[in-house]
Order: structure tokens, then C-alpha cells, then sequence
């Protein structure tokens, strides 16, 4: 049962980088790849449907942490409340770029929150990446269940730790640069005229990058938490990730070469949800980990609810997966195709 | 409400000049009922969190300095004052073009 929760939490987890990853790197690319007003309203067109109901998976991520590890939830969200405060604030002004931008003819205005648009799509990846890493580095929990923790210490990953170290950095330009090219081949699929062109060209750089970076975060994880590596051999589950990782990234430059965009875009996809559910299958049980002592760290079965609480809650849970999995397979459905240049509805 | 309906349906709403007045001037009620019945949910469950099991007083973070939490209100204060002004920008705007001709 703890290890139906610990997935669920992994699963929603990772569908909310791979879903709200893709309009972030729209986000982030829109002021390079559509330079005219028509192109940077064809962007958000092509987002347009999708960017609100992909941010309700961080929602859905946190209210199964609420609901089965209780534990976790309390430890994370008083040990980054400030972290958690950015994260909140970024999507505000995300949304609220959005949604003021049409209200005004006026340039400057546009300009201004075509830029805000751009700064919070950028800040989102970075503080998700170094949450990241910050997962996989541990945190000081102590006997208690809690932890306090720093912005930043002496930059290593060794106590005392901080929020941001040289690993956890190198984590939020990984996810910065993945999830750039994850939005670039978005656009490259879901758009056409000069849009298109342009992601193209910036997924193909892009994808050197993020190679790159994914071969640098992979070596650098060896030696922060070696744990993860000696797990590999006995979770099954991280091969099959590690194969959606390797066979993603492939798939997506040869997408990206032979003009096949759905291709690339899900070759991305796949990358996304393989690298996380590889390192989510390498970290169980362990949801935080400690670094002052192994004993302190959080597990799916210290930290759990009680068993009456995820049993009764796996049954809505089974109930609404689908329910909400087949939203969006409609909403896939009526938004099919491209947005073309000068068509803004949505 | 009702009344209004009431003349809706028979076509005479647009020509009731008083009851127009009436709903125009209703406009800020539905603002103030939600962020009221926020107020008597929250206000009106002190001392207690969850009601009857926790005490709001216990369910506090320890960790979390209480100057983080002056930063983060005030923070937010500041956000929606911005976002607030905004909005009554866009709003007053859209108030001042009127309706238009024809959709």
C-alpha cells in the first residue's frame, strides 16, 4: 500500500514536469522564437488550453502528499517555506502575464509582461531542478522529522548543507535547458510559419545541451548520493526508466532531424518521465533523506498516514486517474492539429 | 434577483429603468459575500485548526521564523496590491469603452 502511495506521488510528480514543462519552455523561448505580436500570440495559443490544467498536477502532487505522507509534507514545506513561497510567487505572475497581456493594445505593456511572462517560465525549472537535487542530495533531518535549511552554505554538498550547492545548481540548469527544449519541440509540433522554423532550430541546440548536462547531472549524482546507484541492480523499474531516458533522447533528435515533430515532442516526453522515474525507483523507499543520519530519513513506510486513511483514499484516487487522465485525452482531441499564425482562439 | 428574472423573461428588464440602477449598483455584493464567508469559516473556527482536534496554536511550524512569515504576508500583500490596482485599471477601462455595438 505505502509503495501504491510512493508511485502515485512519483507518477503525478512527473507528469506535472513533463505536462507544465512543456509551456514553461514555451514560456521561456516565446521572446526568441516568435519576434511579432501574431507570433507571440500564436505561442500562447498553442499553450493556451493546456497551461492551467497542467499546473493542477503540482496541486494533485501536494494533496497525495497531504493525504499519504503527511510526514513529508509537513518536514518539506516548513524546511523550503521560502523555496515554496518562489514557486507559489512564479506561477502567480506566469499566470497573471498571460491572462493581462491581451487586455492592452499598448506595446510597452505587451513588452512588459511578455518579459514577466518569460522571467517566471525561467525561475520555475531552476527552483524545480534544485528541488530536485535537493531531493536526491537529502536534507538535514534530524530525529525530530524536520529540518531547517539555508539558501545556501558554503556551496558543497556536504553539512552543512544548503538549498543551493554546486549540485543542486547544476540541477536547475539541467531541468532549465530539458525542459526549454521540451517546450521548443512543443512549439515545433504544434506550430507553423517562422514559429516553427525557429524552435526547431532552438530544440536542435538545445538537445546538445541538455545531453550534455544530463551526462554531467548523471556523473554528479553518483557522488552525491551513491545510495541511488548501489539501488540500480535491485529496481527493475529504473531499467525500464533508465530505457525511456536513453530511448527519448534519441527518439527526439531523430525526430528533430527527419522533420517528424510528434516524434521529437514525445521522444521529450518519454526522456522526462524516464529520468524521473529512475530516480524515484533508485531513491525507494526513501522520500527525504537525511543527511546527519540514514535513520532520520523519511520513508514511504515511517512517514505514511494511517492504513485506514490510503486505503480509503486509494479507492477516490482510482476513481479520478482516469477521470482526469481522460480530460486531458479530450482536450488533446479538440485542440488536435496546429495552431496556425493569425488563429488565436482557443 | 428574482424580479429581475421575473422581467427578463418578459422582455421588460432593458426598460425598468430603477431596477437596473439596482443591480448595477449590486455589483461589489458577490465580492463581498465570498470574502466574508472565507472570514466566518476561518475567523469563526478559532482557536481551533481542525475543529475540535487541533488547537491552531499547536499546529505551527517550529522551524519557521516568524520574520519569514512577516516577509512572505507581506510579500503577498504587496503582490495583490499590485494585481489589485491592476485589475480596477482594466476594469474602470472596459467600464469606460461600453458595451459593444454589436458582437
Amino acid at each position: 500500500m505505502e509503495m501504491f502511495w510512493f508511485w502515485t506521488v512519483a507518477v503525478v510528480m512527473a507528469l506535472y514536469a513533463m505536462l507544465d514543462g512543456f509551456d514553461f519552455g514555451a514560456g521561456i523561448l516565446h521572446l526568441f522564437v516568435a519576434k511579432t505580436d501574431a507570433e507571440r500570440r500564436q505561442v500562447l495559443a498553442a499553450i493556451g488550453p493546456w497551461w492551467d490544467g497542467n499546473e493542477v498536477w503540482l496541486l494533485a502532487g501536494g494533496g497525495t502528499l497531504f493525504l499519504a505522507f503527511p510526514k513529508v509534507l509537513a518536514a518539506g514545506f516548513s524546511g523550503f517555506y521560502l523555496a515554496m513561497f518562489l514557486v507559489i510567487w512564479c506561477l502567480i505572475l506566469r499566470g497573471i502575464s498571460i491572462e493581462f497581456r491581451s487586455h492592452l493594445g499598448d506595446g510597452l505593456w505587451r513588452a512588459f509582461w511578455d518579459g514577466m511572462f518569460a522571467l517566471a517560465s525561467a525561475a520555475m525549472p531552476v527552483l524545480l531542478g534544485a528541488a530536485l537535487g535537493n531531493v536526491v542530495r537529502g536534507v538535514p533531518l534530524d530525529g525530530s522529522g524536520f529540518f531547517n535549511i539555508p539558501l545556501f552554505t558554503h556551496w558543497d554538498v556536504t553539512n552543512p548543507v544548503g538549498i543551493l550547492d554546486w549540485y543542486t545548481v547544476l540541477m536547475g540548469v539541467f531541468v532549465l535547458a530539458a525542459l526549454s527544449c521540451h517546450g521548443a519541440l512543443y512549439l515545433a509540433w504544434k506550430t507553423d510559419g517562422p514559429v516553427r522554423d525557429r524552435s526547431r532550430a532552438a530544440a536542435l541546440r538545445l538537445w546538445v545541451a541538455t545531453v550534455a548536462l544530463a551526462l554531467a547531472a548523471t556523473v554528479a549524482t553518483a557522488r552525491v548520493n551513491p545510495d541511488i546507484y548501489a539501488r540500480l541492480p535491485h529496481a527493475p523499474l529504473a531499467w525500464l526508466g533508465l530505457a525511456l531516458y536513453a530511448g527519448g533522447l534519441l527518439a527526439a533528435i531523430a525526430g528533430l532531424r527527419t522533420g517528424r515533430d510528434l516524434l521529437a515532442f514525445a521522444g521529450s516526453s518519454a526522456f522526462i518521465l524516464g529520468i524521473l522515474a529512475a530516480t524515484a525507483a533508485c531513491l525507494f523507499p526513501v522520500m527525504l533523506r537525511s543527511t546527519l543520519d540514514p535513520a532520520w530519513s523519511l520513508t514511504a513506510y515511517n512517514a505514511s498516514a494511517g492504513p485506514y486513511a490510503l486505503k480509503a483514499g486509494m479507492r477516490w484516487w482510482l476513481a479520478a486517474f482516469p477521470l482526469a487522465l481522460g480530460y486531458f485525452a479530450w482536450l488533446g482531441w479538440v485542440h488536435r492539429g496546429k495552431v496556425e499564425a493569425g488563429d488565436y482562439g482557443h | 434577483m428574482g424580479l429581475a428574472a421575473l422581467l427578463l423573461w418578459r422582455g421588460m428588464l432593458e426598460r425598468t429603468r430603477p431596477l437596473l440602477w439596482a443591480l448595477m449598483l449590486a455589483f461589489p455584493f458577490p465580492f463581498i459575500a465570498n470574502s466574508a464567508g472565507w472570514m466566518v469559516a476561518e475567523l469563526g473556527r478559532q482557536p481551533w485548526l481542525v475543529f475540535g482536534l487541533l488547537r491552531t496554536a499547536d499546529g505551527t511550524s517550529h522551524l519557521v521564523h516568524p520574520g519569514q512569515t512577516i516577509f512572505t504576508a507581506l510579500g503577498f500583500a504587496g503582490l495583490y496590491l499590485v494585481l489589485g490596482l491592476l485589475y480596477l485599471f482594466l476594469v474602470a477601462r472596459e467600464v469606460a469603452h461600453g458595451p459593444a455595438a454589436q458582437e
